[in-house]
């Protein structure tokens, strides 16, 4: 027997590379398939929409978001923050931050409600660089000229600043 | 000569040994792969079924819409507050609540005469009895709980679990039902007045269900006592006499455990309020009803509707 005339005998040929890596690939895949990543990629997003919707519909029914559209237009803005933050910290579970504006985003009536007061940079930094954010608006009437305006409430899982 | 042709080479070997460790492994990815497909079907499920119940549960009147006034025809849980006959999402009806308590107790659950409201509730929840529901007030304290064979200072099994989904929506809730309202009863011209008797009906399995109470509100204008009769004329001794200070949060009773019961029976039950007030004072009473084994001292918020959280825990 010779080894150095039967060229066609590799022990780890290119083919063989190839089919590793296939292999290798579909386990991987089927690694992932039970990952909890992948169940709350499917879940997680769905809670925190609901999170942003309940908490917003919490607020109009409990009065809190008149008092906040009635302060607005009193132009006491630092109080109606005040407010807004109070009830939606009580609202949200402390894992879910949140920022709510009011109106437009170039021209709002309320703007950077945050779960805690000061440090709005820090909080601004963690809501642009949040990972996944749910979104739930509504549309009021505001007095005194009676127009629709947006209420827009962020929210995103993080740790308190 | 064809040097080629053995039967067993060294080229064999190595191919068989291959073989072998491929066949292996596939065998053994085949099988991981069943397991992780199995995991991930249960933790989905349990995910979905979490998912849908809470949403069901805080968005839905259930059905029958009115299931909490007849237990044994309930085939969907909904825990939603009616209103012109449309549910109200995110409010709670605390007495549909305290149903579905009163049927999950340790007593009521594998009692035969629940059998078709505990398979309805066991359907809803993916055919399972691994569930509990919790109600939290704004502040996170835990008010209620429930899950299937509940006893007073136990826990789920939910803590020994392998996997556990847990599902919070916020909601409002009363944290009880008024059952009656007098409204605001003037006592014009002073001294002992007799206001109308009123009527209030007691649902079966109400009795049960719930603690009832009476919550006096008088905005500490009521000088003197105000006397309640209930299911009797309102000739002394009263059931209850509320005699003065009044708190100015309103003052309610009994202050104990378990509520008044023993003065009240299914049906339609009667109640007289009594006056001694000096002139132009005046008082609301109200009768409430909490759910089984709550606290008194929470009674008084069942007039406010508040934010809470509801929280439905499924496990395997």
């Amino acid at each position: 027997m010779s080894f150095r005339r039967d060229r066609r005998g590799f022990i780890f040929s290119l083919d063989a590379t190839l089919a590793m890596l296939v292999v290798l690939i579909v386990m991987t895949g089927v690694a992932r398939v039970a990952g909890p990543e992948l169940t709350y990629g499917q879940h997680g997003y769905l809670r925190l929409e609901r999170y942003a919707n309940d908490a917003l519909e919490v607020m109009e029914l409990t009065g809190a978001m008149d008092i906040i559209e009635n302060l607005l237009a009193q132009g006491e803005i630092s109080e109606a923050g005040n407010l807004a933050e109070n009830v939606l910290r009580k609202i949200l579970p402390g894992e879910v931050q949140f920022r709510l504006r009011i109106g437009v985003e170039n021209n709002p009536r309320l703007d950077n409600v945050y779960p805690s007061a000061g440090k709005h940079a820090e909080w601004r930094a963690a809501f642009e660089n949040a990972a996944e954010i749910a979104v739930a608006a509504r549309v009021s009437i505001f007095p005194p000229e009676n127009v629709f305006d947006s209420i827009t409430l962020y929210v995103w899982r993080g740790a308190e600043i | 000569m064809n040097e080629r042709g053995q039967i067993f080479t060294l080229d064999m070997f190595f191919a068989l040994t291959l073989t072998v460790l491929v066949v292996s492994y596939s065998g053994l990815a085949l099988e991981q792969a069943r397991r992780q497909a199995d995991a991930y079907a249960l933790r989905y499920s349990l995910e979905r079924t979490a998912n849908d119940a809470a949403d069901v549960l805080v968005k839905t009147l259930g059905w029958p819409s009115n299931w909490e006034e007849n237990t044994e025809t309930l085939e969907t849980l909904g825990f939603a507050e009616e209103n012109d006959g449309k549910a109200v999402q995110n409010i709670l009806e605390i007495a549909k609540f305290g149903q579905l308590r009163r049927l999950a107790n340790y007593d009521n659950w594998d009692a035969p005469v629940n059998a078709n409201a505990v398979k309805a509730i066991k359907e809803f929840f993916g055919g399972s009895e691994n569930f509990e529901i919790t109600i939290f007030d704004e502040n996170g304290n835990e008010m209620w709980n429930a899950w299937p064979r509940w006893k007073i200072d136990e826990r789920s099994d939910a803590e020994n679990a392998l996997e556990v989904v847990v599902v919070r929506r916020s909601v409002v809730s009363r944290y009880g039902t008024v059952r009656y309202e007098s409204g605001e009863l003037l006592n014009e011209n002073g001294g002992r007045t007799v206001f109308s008797t009123d009527n209030f009906e007691i649902l079966p399995g109400e009795l049960e269900a719930l603690d009832w109470y009476i919550i006096l509100l008088t905005n500490r204008k009521a000088g003197l006592p105000v006397e309640i009769y209930i299911n009797k004329d309102p000739n002394p001794p009263p059931t209850h006499k509320f005699n003065p200070p009044y708190q100015p949060e309103g003052d309610f009773w009994p202050e104990e455990h378990g509520g008044m019961d023993e003065y009240l029976h299914v049906g339609t039950n009667i109640i007289t309020a009594v006056s001694e007030g000096m002139k132009a004072t005046w008082a609301m009473i109200y009768l409430v009803a909490v759910p089984a084994c709550s606290l008194p001292e929470n009674v008084r918020l069942a007039l406010t509707s508040l934010p809470a959280t509801l929280e439905v825990k499924l496990w395997r």
